[in-house]
């Protein structure tokens, strides 16, 4: 079915197009907002990248790759993206950097730890954080996530490698963890 | 990977919570909108420009060959242009403009028409018979003609139809009609052109008629690399009736 549309969205169906854009959005704005963290910025993103699979649908050989090669237009949308608002993205940081909202100690510790994992997520640069979403979250063997983001699989490990470890060391270190929040609140 | 079962599965879960379930309500109609405006490259374009991507060790997009053979044809090129616009300087001095202005009439001109692709205002009617994918009644506004010779420069209207043969494997055709008027402060150039693609080939040939200033002059275009600089070559001359013979004439 999917090959079908593929097909005849290549040959210029634009009908056959937009079933596939309506199909794989939700994954896509979810790909993107995960990487960007930022809603806004994900739908440029993947409004960006799905009018460039249009364009440049008859570059795809194989119709079964569609969708791996949506997700590699959709990650460098978001690295495009990413590039533009880097300005912002300092801000955001920033801003990010703030203790979060207060938790009471009685909020259950896996969600201020969600909570901290998530934003510690964001501190990471964007190449080891859409590693991390291919692997994580779309459950991508590496060799396949370093084919959409058109890297060594070598380099996919140690993205992969270094930021599992800077979110160990941050989860230990950072001073925004949950026991020195309360403290200082409580203080 | 598995450096680290815990952290990987909390990073697994904290994707899970954070991922947003639906794309916002209406992202899906700009795509649409862009998407019937906008024309998809030519295969050949689009294996330049899309980086090859390689899925379980095949090719599954793009060519790795064909984007070298490119750069590589590119670099002779502006080699050989370098190379030509040096000797041809060091040969022959260019004319004074007064002695081009006195080589008119006919007067020769080139320039560039680029399809912007931004103006549509008619969207084909798209329908698949037999292996053509037939389009009817595109239509566009705002490309600009930019010509050394201002009389045909201006922006212009077009409306065209479309036969494609676009198969699995080998080369893609088209064979596309068109009607133009180009027009500027003067007055306007009003004609049909026909446009053949068959893969990297790709040309418009049309002929002209001149209205107001223009009247009783033709002109005969031809744009060559339509998808990429969009170059133009013409000619304006008196409307004295010039044109193929009709028949052959018995000896």
């Amino acid at each position: 079915m999917q090959r079908d549309l593929v097909e005849r969205a290549r040959s210029g169906d634009t009908d056959a197009f937009t079933d596939l854009a309506r199909a794989a959005m939700d994954r896509l704005y979810a790909i993107a907002y995960l990487i960007l963290r930022d809603g806004d910025r994900a739908q440029d993103a993947v409004q960006e990248a799905l009018v460039s699979a249009w364009q440049d649908l008859r570059a795809l050989r194989d119709p079964d790759a569609w969708d791996a090669w949506l997700h590699r237009l959709t990650v460098r949308a978001c690295y495009r993206g990413a590039r533009r608002d880097r300005r912002r993205t300092l801000i955001e940081h920033r801003l990010a950097s703030n203790p979060p909202p207060a938790h009471s100690l009685d909020v259950a510790s896996s969600i201020a730890e969600r909570d901290r994992m998530e934003r510690e997520l964001g501190h990471l640069p964007i190449d080891q954080r859409a590693v991390m979403v291919l692997h994580f979250w779309l459950d991508l063997p590496l060799t396949e996530a370093a084919d959409i983001l058109d890297i060594p699989v070598g380099t996919a490990k140690s993205r992969l490698h270094y930021g599992l470890q800077a979110l160990r060391r941050s989860m230990i270190d950072e001073p925004g963890n949950p026991v020195t929040l309360v403290r200082e609140r409580t203080a | 990977m598995n450096e680290d079962p815990m952290l990987e599965r909390n990073v697994a879960s904290t994707f899970a919570a954070a991922a947003p379930s639906r794309a916002p309500a209406g992202l899906l109609d700009p795509i649409v909108t862009s998407v019937g405006r906008t024309r998809q490259r030519p295969r050949w374009l689009a294996v330049l420009k899309e980086p090859p991507m390689r899925h379980a060790s095949r090719v599954v997009v793009g060519s790795p060959t064909a984007r070298v053979a490119a750069l590589v044809a590119a670099t002779l090129l502006l080699g050989l242009l370098a190379t030509g616009a040096f000797v041809a300087g060091a040969q022959s001095p260019s004319p004074a403009p007064a002695e081009l202005e006195a080589a008119a009439p006919p007067s020769f001109f080139t320039g560039n028409a680029p399809f912007s692709g931004a103006c549509q205002i008619a969207s084909p009617t798209t329908e698949y018979v037999d292996g053509v994918t037939k389009k009817r009644g595109e239509s566009w506004v705002c490309l600009t003609w930019t010509t050394d010779d201002p009389r045909f420069s201006g922006v212009s209207k077009n409306i065209y139809n479309t036969d494609a043969y676009i198969p699995a494997s080998g080369p893609v055709g088209y064979l596309i009609a068109g009607f133009e008027r180009i027009e500027n402060d003067a007055g306007a150039w009003e004609g049909t052109w026909t446009e053949l693609r068959i893969d990297t080939f790709d040309e418009i040939a049309g002929w002209f008629i001149g209205e107001g200033a223009y009247d009783g002059l033709v002109a005969y275009v031809i744009i060559t690399d339509i998808q990429g600089s969009a170059s133009v070559y013409g000619v304006i001359k008196p409307d004295d009736g010039f044109g193929a013979p009709t028949a052959f004439v018995d000896e």
